[in-house]
């Protein structure tokens, strides 16, 4: 990430010419900057050069993974406002307020095992958010790869065992997996769903479709539909979201405010719990440090 | 970036030397010279590493396309796996179409649409939202006389199937209580539906399916507050009434008004062209009503305006950045493949000797043999 002020600040001389050398090493900048750089001068040039990699190969979020706020649902709304929501007693905490560098809207989100929540917004790019204070940062993502402008977010674990990693998966123009380093899109097959958003239950891969209120298990490489949940949370054209805590699946949908409705994969039965939220909620995800059964 | 203390004890006469060390690592040429990185000074120095032309996989340059090395071969449905090695193009009117994945044209279905045959030129032949023997997916048969519903078999709980379709009985006013049977105002005076006298309908209330009964209820959003049905009917507008905002009785604080039955603006937002916003947050209104964050706000600017406690700056995306020092074009520079900002804004790389930049590095080789200048 590189950020350009309105006006570059100038810095003490004493410390100027050993910054600008620093600067020199990683980005060998033009030879008449580095003359005066080197000679002391103190100059506009000698603040940060625009355009490196300083940021991007840092973490997103510097946590360990599965601390205990990772453990609950978050929310995004078309408001920027950012919650945390937990499912045991059924109350939204306002994290904070999205302040990504774009004027676009919020559209899809998902959390990772470190508390970082990639949320999508409609201008088709990423963004990684600390869970902790909903503090923003650009990535690396390019939007519009393989046709997918557009999509629903989940991470799911490799395998049974968590240190074998998560995979973020991406549900668009079909399934695609999401290289969260290089931000590269592999396509993996086509979805029967439709607008689809996703999550999982350790590594198992699930999508719900708000108009048809259907949760279906995916193939992890291929799409296909492996296993179908009928839920009672339809709204044709609402907005929707999607996430697994405690072994049931929250659907949040609605056209200009959003429910909450449970639907249990084990007794096949869904219940709205939350008949009004107060706002429209767009993303939701829980990582895969989530409960896979209700806690005791 | 971060710098060490002792950084501020570094000798100028060291930085000099620095300088040298650093211009022969730098992968860059100013003056177009053929030979990219050389081992110390400049008289004499023996070049050991030269320009390197050839695009490393899965990278290509493809005739018509702009610049060096700028085709990924693994997702360019125009140069899918090679360069030219078009995927197949298909009209709006199909339900699919062809994307590169991996260097493999591979067939994409539309929503709702499956290729259950297996054969490419037909595509995604299959509907699998209402087709009994494929619903929600290739092979998935419903049972003999079972309705596929929106992709999934029968209909979901609460759900009746009427015809071809799954209706709420309780909740729905052309099927309330039974398939075909419409909410309506009853048409005999004597029918104890007319709660309030025959032919009275209070002001905004309707005939409602509710409780897979049809009755006299208030229209949304207006609701009976005062429990004064037959008299006054549903007074309050729940969506706009500051006393009851939302519900009876939920009263906004002072100052906030009621819109769609949420108090506004919530605690922190303040009211900017009829939106709740966040001040300290948002780039339209950074800091106070209005004032707007300058800079490219395009999806293709690569970049962004950001609003932090309430001050502007500008965002570049990584791997892309502001090196024409306007921000009416964002970030306009791709520090991956620009030749002339290769890894950062003006670092060149030998243009002339059609040396490529390639994930933010001017491309070299070692030379065939060392060159002496």
């Amino acid at each position: 990430m590189t950020r350009t002020g309105p006006k570059r600040r100038r810095r003490a001389p004493g410390l100027a010419g050993a910054l600008a050398l620093a600067t020199l090493l990683s980005s060998c900048a033009r030879g008449e900057e580095r003359a005066r750089a080197l000679a002391g001068e103190e100059t506009e040039d000698a603040a940060p050069p625009r355009g490196t990699f300083d940021d991007a190969s840092a973490p997103l979020v510097e946590a360990p993974e599965c601390a205990e706020e990772t453990a609950q649902i978050f929310v995004v709304a078309t408001d920027k406002g950012f919650y945390r929501f937990d499912p045991q007693d059924l109350a939204f905490v306002r994290v904070g307020t999205l302040g990504c560098p774009t004027t676009a809207g919020t559209f899809s989100m998902a959390i990772d095992r470190r508390g970082t929540a990639w949320v999508e917004y409609t201008d088709g790019r990423i963004y990684a958010v600390d869970t902790r204070d909903a503090t923003c940062k650009p990535t690396a993502f390019r939007p519009g790869q393989t046709g997918f402008d557009l999509f629903g977010m989940g991470f799911a674990l490799n395998g049974d065992d968590p240190k074998g990693g998560e995979t973020l998966f991406v549900a668009g123009n079909g399934l695609a997996s999401l290289d969260t380093k290089s931000f590269d899109l592999t396509f993996l097959g086509s979805l029967t769903l439709g607008r689809s958003e996703l999550t999982s239950i350790g590594s198992r891969l699930y999508a719900f479709s708000v108009d048809s209120g259907v949760v279906a298990r995916l193939n992890k490489q291929t799409g296909a539909t492996e296993a179908t949940h009928r839920t009672s949370a339809i709204a044709p054209s609402g907005a929707f979201a999607f996430a697994h805590w405690g072994g049931s699946f929250w659907l949040f949908t609605g056209q200009t405010r959003s429910r909450v409705t449970t639907y249990s994969p084990d007794t096949d039965e869904s219940a709205d719990v939350v008949a009004d939220t107060g706002m429209l909620i767009v993303g939701a995800g829980s990582s895969t440090c989530a409960p896979l059964t209700p806690p005791k | 970036m971060n710098v060490r203390p002792t950084l501020r004890a570094i000798p100028l006469v060291f930085a000099g030397l620095a300088s040298i060390v650093l211009e022969a690592s730098c992968a860059r040429s100013e003056e177009d010279r053929p030979y990219a990185t050389w081992a110390f000074g400049t008289e004499g120095a023996v070049r050991d590493v030269c320009v390197q032309t050839e695009c490393p996989a899965p990278f290509a340059t493809c005739e018509g396309e702009r610049g060096l090395c700028t085709v990924d071969l693994r997702s360019d449905v125009d140069h899918c796996g090679s360069c030219g090695a078009r995927c197949p193009r298909t009209n709006s009117r199909t339900p699919w179409s062809f994307v590169c994945s991996e260097g493999l044209c591979r067939l994409a279905c539309d929503p709702h649409y499956a290729d259950c045959n297996g054969r490419v030129d037909d595509g995604c032949e299959t509907s699998t939202w209402e087709d009994p023997a494929n619903c929600g997916g290739c092979g998935n048969a419903c049972d003999e006389g079972v309705l596929c519903w929106r992709g999934a078999c029968g209909c979901p709980n609460g759900f009746t199937r009427c015809g071809d379709d799954c209706v709420r009985l309780d909740a729905d006013n052309e099927n309330c209580g039974a398939c075909g049977s419409v909410c309506e105002a009853p048409e005999s005076d004597a029918d104890p539906r007319w709660t309030c006298g025959p032919g009275v309908e209070p002001n905004h209330t309707a005939w409602t399916c509710a409780s897979a009964s049809c009755s006299l209820q208030c229209k949304q959003p207006y609701a009976d507050c005062n429990q004064d049905f037959c008299g006054d009917g549903c007074e309050v507008d729940l969506g706009k009434d500051p006393a009851n905002c939302g519900a009876c009785g939920n009263a906004c604080a002072p100052g906030q008004r009621c819109e769609s039955g949420a108090c506004t603006c919530p605690p922190g937002t303040t009211r900017c062209a009829g939106a709740c916003v966040d001040l300290s947050t948002d780039p339209a209104h950074c800091g106070e009503c209005g004032a707007s964050c300058p800079g490219s706000t395009s999806a293709r600017a690569n970049g962004g305006p950001l609003c932090e406690d309430g001050r502007c700056s500008y965002v570049c995306s990584p791997g892309f950045a502001d090196c024409d020092d306007d921000l009416d074009d964002g970030c306009e520079a791709n520090l991956l493949q620009s030749q002339r900002h290769c890894g950062s804004c003006g670092n060149r790389c030998d243009v002339a000797g059609g040396q490529p930049c390639v994930a933010g590095t001017c491309l070299t080789k070692p030379c065939d043999e060392p060159v002496v200048r």
